[in-house]
């Protein structure tokens, strides 16, 4: 627990410098994305990675997280310290919405009850153009400011990613060891039982569902405001079959895997980049063969291997 | 006669299959009452009736005096009615501790969002709780194994967790399916101790189980179950001289307790 707390500390230290050291404009904003796709990754991390239910509509939260922001801010003259909020809330709604299938389908069916959904968002953004500008998205959406001071340069903006991806990763840690996670794990694990232990399935999925959208309405939030024009095309099936990707290569249900996940794969692309075409093939197949060996991510081998060190440790002792 | 549970002419109806066929007995408060039958009789489908999991297709239970039947299985649960389960149904990513904890999920009131915002009030039923599942791992006597993942106890020890899951709530009536199924003989003989001091703690226990002479050596309230059908009602001397209960068990004359 203590050398834990140490790394954390460690760790936040190091974030803080990050726009000390990487001095371009391009460079920190990939990072500044990477770190959305974190707070997404998070977020999924509670409705897939906790309480196993597969969900593969983080890009309509996403999207609709970003749509509220931009309407909100753009149309309707809203200050973004009360969009924020609002965007990530917007989306828990439809969260929420999207949770009530989850009592009654489940695996593969559910995934695609939720692939449907998403599909839909993506409908409405694109053909609802007096409200979302259609296939044109929305453009001058307004610099934020903190104090006063405009966050203009991706360096600053960054500092305002970083303060909700230290928020995302704190919920996620303290919610691991509160009476929550324990319900949700038990929901994956085994639903009935968990059921007859008193725990009311149908309430905690739905609000699994409804916390893995805010956190996606508040990184779609993040991301309107960062690139300040958004269109319908972002917000597709293959972002949230990303976003899922990141959490396994990371390792689904712990608290740092899907930060892990989320940098690799939102970085891959740039360190693959010189293999031009064949990039695509080279990440997917990537992608597949660290699934197949490593099912439980970077992080579950890293763990893995900790525990076999511990356990001859321990083995020793009591020989 | 002061009893806990009531089923009332009791159907549990799969399709075509009746698997539990107009089904009446009672529990008193602090008896120790075993269902028995062979294999396919209906038991394990009885008790998940009991503990909402099946919904019955006729009849009522009723349990502590309001009605039960038709309720869902969490709220059966917090009524006061825990169990335990025929095959190990621990819940396999978590330690023992947050295993047990699972179980005391509906005694914590503080709302699920507290914790994580850390307020103090929840912090303190946190540790109430660990402190509660600590003291029911002493009763069941695995207090050394706390924070082993509980996919590395032995099966064993895994069956005396889910046990304790369900008395950490602190029910009124546990439901015990199977207890001894997979156990070695001194297992067993510790389990018989453990479901004695569970039943002298003044908590009523109906249990399901195969093994005929820890029944008939624990229980005074036997119930014969076959082909969904109560056959026989009584005392283990009654019970294993009737001779619809032999002929169900061996389908000849003989006694299915051989001392």
């Amino acid at each position: 627990m203590k050398d834990n707390r140490l790394i954390i500390i460690l760790a936040v230290l190091a974030a803080l410098v990050v726009p000390y050291i990487i001095m371009s404009d391009y460079h920190m904003n990939l990072v500044n994305q990477a770190m959305i796709f974190t707070i997404m990754t998070l977020g999924l991390n509670v409705v897939l990675g906790t309480a196993g239910q597969l969900s593969l509509a983080t890009a309509a939260f996403w999207g609709i997280g970003a749509y509220t922001s931009a309407i909100l801010t753009v149309r309707y003259g809203f200050n973004f310290w009360m969009a924020f909020p609002l965007s990530g809330i917007v989306a828990a709604v439809f969260g929420m919405f999207l949770g009530f299938p989850s009592l009654k389908v489940k695996g593969h069916y559910l995934a695609m009850v939720t692939i449907g959904f998403g599909e839909i968002t993506h409908l409405v953004l694109k053909n609802a153009v007096s409200f979302t500008g259609g296939p044109n998205g929305i453009s001058n959406i307004p610099l934020v400011s903190f104090a006063g001071i405009p966050l203009a340069t991706p360096s600053s903006y960054y500092y305002l990613i970083l303060a909700s991806l230290l928020a995302a990763v704190l919920f996620t840690y303290r919610m691991r060891s509160s009476k929550m996670g324990r319900a949700l794990i038990a929901i994956s694990d085994k639903e009935i039982i968990a059921a007859s232990m008193g725990i009311n399935t149908h309430l905690y999925k739905i609000v699994a569902f409804s916390i893995s959208a805010f956190w996606a309405g508040i990184a779609g939030s993040l991301y309107a405001h960062s690139f300040h024009y958004i269109n319908p095309s972002t917000f597709v099936f293959g972002e949230s079959v990303k976003v899922m990707c990141m959490l396994f290569i990371g390792g689904a249900g712990t608290v740092f895997g899907p930060i892990i996940g989320s940098f690799m794969l939102a970085m891959l692309p740039e360190w693959l980049r010189f293999m031009q075409e064949i990039y695509m093939a080279i990440y997917g197949l990537g992608v597949a063969l660290m699934m197949i060996f490593w099912p439980k991510g970077i992080l579950g081998l890293v763990l893995q291997l900790k525990n076999l060190m511990i356990g001859k440790k321990e083995l020793q002792v009591s020989n | 006669m002061d009893s806990i549970l009531n089923v009332e002419n009791i159907t549990i109806k799969f399709g075509g299959l009746t698997a539990v066929n107009q089904l009446e007995f009672s529990i008193r408060k602090g008896e120790l009452m075993g269902l028995i039958g062979p294999n396919g009789s209906g038991k394990t489908t009885m008790l998940n009736g009991i503990s909402g999991i099946y919904k019955p297709s006729d009849g009522q239970i009723k349990f502590d005096g309001s009605i039960i039947s038709g309720k869902r299985a969490f709220e059966i649960s917090r009524m006061g009615i825990g169990r335990s389960f025929q095959n190990n149904q621990v819940f396999k990513s978590m330690s023992v501790i947050e295993n047990i904890m699972v179980g005391y999920h509906h005694c914590m009131r503080s709302n699920m969002f507290s914790p994580i915002l850390g307020l103090p009030a929840a912090d303190k039923e946190e540790k109430g709780a660990i402190a509660k599942a600590i003291d029911i791992l002493e009763f069941i006597g695995l207090p050394h194994l706390q924070n082993q993942m509980v996919t590395s106890l032995a099966y064993g020890q895994q069956k005396l967790v889910e046990i304790a899951r369900a008395l950490v709530a602190n029910p009124k009536l546990l439901l015990l399916d199977e207890p001894a199924a997979g156990l070695n003989p001194f297992e067993k003989v510790e389990l018989e101790k453990l479901i004695r001091r569970i039943n002298e703690n003044g908590i009523t226990i109906l249990m399901v189980e195969h093994d005929m002479k820890m029944v008939m050596r624990l229980c005074r309230h036997i119930v014969v179950l076959n082909f969904g059908k109560k056959i026989a009602e009584g005392n283990p001397e009654s019970v294993s001289k009737n001779q619809e209960v032999i002929k169900a068990y061996l389908g000849e004359e003989d006694s299915i307790v051989r001392n």
